[in-house]
């Protein structure tokens, strides 16, 4: 789910950091830029190297030196197809919300949800909706017991938008909807049942 | 769906989408106005790493050492990579161990994507392998391969930690493996 990426930009050190080795300053630099930021490639999470600087020069009217920098960090990104676990967040009547500790954006719609099923008002907590499959007889509680696993089915960069009401939900940049509707998917406890391969010999 | 162009080939044939390409006005960025304004030039996949492969970076920053989380140079958002990563079976796991197991895979003639994900996830059963595989009967990947993957997945990769979610208490145990066994109790 983690990609490398190579970055070529231009980075400005303030005076302040003058004092330290260079590359130190330009990772610091480098890391109040892009870290915890989305790019169109992704939720930059790390540094990972600077492979060249060059430059330094200090433009008239600023104190701070100017270097072009190129360097790779890793980035967040899975692919589609890839299975992630995550952990239940919060649900809601359009679906699920998981989440990855480092990032709370992904969603499962109800379309994606195992049918059939249904959307109760959870009883433990009652701002919240509790998703539940109906399998045969058994009705399997889809909540935070467990982690649960979802494949990637699309990510989205929403645009920013230039006007929001007052409590919305605070802006994802970046939207990762997954898929619970398969063999190996959802909640880990919901296939502990099945036995794991044995070792008799074919 | 032929083959060629299913999800996990394509990611093979380093796929990139025309969008990570874009000229800079049209990349949704999240930057302070400073930098709006320059071109970035970027290759935007330079090699997909696994989570191992991330967790180990972190690790040789001096994550694991640093209890207090204030000294070594790693960020907050940093700690929390570290901390799902912890949770995932790449915590025990090491480069030995995922190259042997990609090796051993290419009788297997799974995509790197599918690869990929197996050391990820590290499927114990059939029923956790078939999210992973992508048309395993039009491949030829019959129940015997699928018998193979799995024991090679647990002949070669250590079993993942266990992992209590459900609220305050969280235990991390490792097996054997070439790591230090911690218990940590959050």
């Amino acid at each position: 789910m983690f990609c490398l990426s190579e970055l070529e930009d231009t980075v400005r050190v303030p005076p302040s950091d003058l004092n330290l080795p260079l590359e130190v300053a330009i990772k610091k630099a480098l890391q109040k830029l892009f870290l915890d930021k989305v790019l169109s490639i992704g939720l930059c999470v790390s540094i990972y190297g600077i492979k060249s600087i060059e430059g330094g020069f200090v433009l008239p009217g600023d104190g701070a030196a100017t270097y072009k920098v190129v360097f790779r960090i890793v980035v967040f990104r899975p692919f589609v197809g890839e299975v992630i676990a995550a952990k239940f967040k919060e649900s809601d009547s359009n679906g699920l919300r998981l989440t990855l500790g480092f990032f709370e954006d992904v969603y499962v719609p109800a379309p994606l949800i195992p049918t059939p099923n249904r959307c109760e008002p959870d009883p433990y907590n009652r701002n919240q909706m509790r998703w539940v499959w109906k399998y045969g007889d058994d009705e399997f509680i889809i909540d935070d017991s467990c982690q649960i696993k979802f494949r990637v089915e699309n990510i989205s960069y929403p645009p920013v938008p230039t006007e929001r009401a007052e409590d919305a939900k605070p802006f994802a940049p970046m939207v990762v909807t997954g898929t619970i509707d398969d063999d190996g998917l959802g909640p880990v406890s919901w296939w502990e049942a099945c036995a794991p391969i044995s070792d008799a010999e074919d | 769906m032929h083959f060629v162009s299913s999800l996990a080939s394509r990611h093979d044939q380093n796929y990139i989408p025309t969008s990570f390409l874009d000229h800079h006005k049209n990349r949704k960025y999240l930057f302070s106005p400073i930098t709006s304004n320059k071109t970035v030039r970027m290759k935007a996949n330079a090699g997909t790493l696994t989570n191992f492969e991330v967790l180990d970076l972190l690790n040789s920053r001096g994550a694991s050492n640093d209890t207090t989380r204030v000294i070594a140079p790693i960020t907050t958002l940093e700690y929390k990579v570290y901390d799902y990563l912890m949770e995932t079976p790449a915590c025990t796991q090491t480069l030995e161990i995922i190259t042997n197991f990609s090796d051993q895979c290419e009788d297997f003639k799974l995509a790197k994507a599918e690869i990929l994900n197996i050391i990820n996830i590290r499927p114990s059963s059939t029923v956790n392998l078939a999210s992973i595989l992508e048309e395993p009967s039009g491949r030829g990947i019959d129940k015997k391969a699928k018998e193979g993957i799995l024991k090679l997945v647990e002949a070669l990769l250590p079993s993942p930690p266990i992992v209590e979610a459900r609220g305050e208490n969280e235990e991390e145990e490792t097996e054997e493996g070439e790591q230090l066994a911690t218990a940590v109790l959050r």
